[in-house]
């Protein structure tokens, strides 16, 4: 009896309870900008602290708690995507909805500044993270799950193809859009401001 | 002949040809053809040449973004989904 009272005491939450309040807000942010969706966002939180919890001895005090949750919701959302895009069609992204940089004679029709600074030190700057966040979550959802593989987990083109069943030129291309979107839209709004000067 | 087509029409890259194949290069390697096209292109533009520098700037900043995990979205999560899963975790 004194034990169950114990275990169904409200002042000490499981570990996974104080994840979700330390952390739960990061793991949301970090899934939002990925997922897109906000409900498929919160569930890959509940699922990652379900996993860590069944887990937990494969944590090690050697990576802070958060790095550690992050590092399971990655493979969740790496998951996630390998699953929604089964039997889905993949139409190359509709070149119409991004604006054209070039003129009819395939010429630069916009100004091209060169990016300066240094990535390490720009990234500890809040505004600039911010911006960048802002630029990725514009992209169309389907380009952007397919960059975001590619870029940041380095997933190499033929898996891309594989696992989510493109041809390989539509993932060229797709990538390609990705790149020159979001190099535009960080030349718009840091780059070539007096921001980025 | 379409070969000797696209292989002429190389040597005359335009800037939106020329940014298709520094995107692509990161992924795939490039034709003979499209490499001799893209350098020739940019030895003589210097706004692609600005296009392929920020490409590299780019791909630096995300994977150093993605290595310290530190960027999200700037929201949290909506107290209903919290009440939610804590009910699951319980």
């Amino acid at each position: 009896m004194h034990a169950s009272a114990t275990l169904s005491d409200p002042v000490s939450p499981s570990p996974a309870e104080q994840w979700l309040d330390d952390h739960g807000d990061a793991l949301y942010g970090y899934a939002l900008l990925r997922v897109r969706r906000s409900e498929v966002a919160e569930d890959l939180v509940q699922e990652t602290l379900l996993a860590a919890l069944a887990g937990k001895d494969g944590f090690s005090a050697r990576s802070a708690q958060r790095t550690w949750l992050i590092g399971i919701l990655r493979h969740k959302i790496v998951d996630h995507f390998r699953k929604s895009s089964r039997g889905r069609s993949h139409a190359a992204y509709d070149e119409a909805n991004s604006p054209d940089l070039f003129d009819d004679r395939g010429a630069w029709k916009v100004a091209v500044p060169a990016w300066r600074g240094d990535p390490h030190s720009l990234l500890e700057r809040a505004e600039f993270r911010d911006v960048l966040a802002d630029c990725l979550t514009k992209l169309p959802g389907r380009v952007a799950e397919m960059f975001w593989l590619r870029e940041a987990e380095g997933v190499e083109t033929e898996v891309l193809c594989q696992e989510l069943g493109v041809s390989a030129a539509n993932v060229w291309t797709m990538l390609h859009r990705a790149r020159s979107r979001l190099r535009q839209c960080l030349t718009l709004n840091w780059f070539g401001t007096s921001a980025g000067r | 002949m379409i070969r000797l087509w696209r292989h002429l029409r190389l040597w005359n890259a335009t800037c939106r040809d020329a940014t298709r194949l520094v995107s692509h290069s990161i992924d795939r390697k490039l034709s003979r053809s499209e490499r001799g096209g893209l350098s020739i292109h940019l030895a003589i533009c210097p706004k692609c040449r600005r296009f392929r520098a920020s490409m590299a700037f780019l791909n630096k900043l995300l994977h150093l973004a993605e290595h310290s995990r530190m960027l999200g979205a700037p929201c949290g999560l909506p107290d209903a989904a919290k009440s939610r899963i804590r009910k699951r975790l319980g």
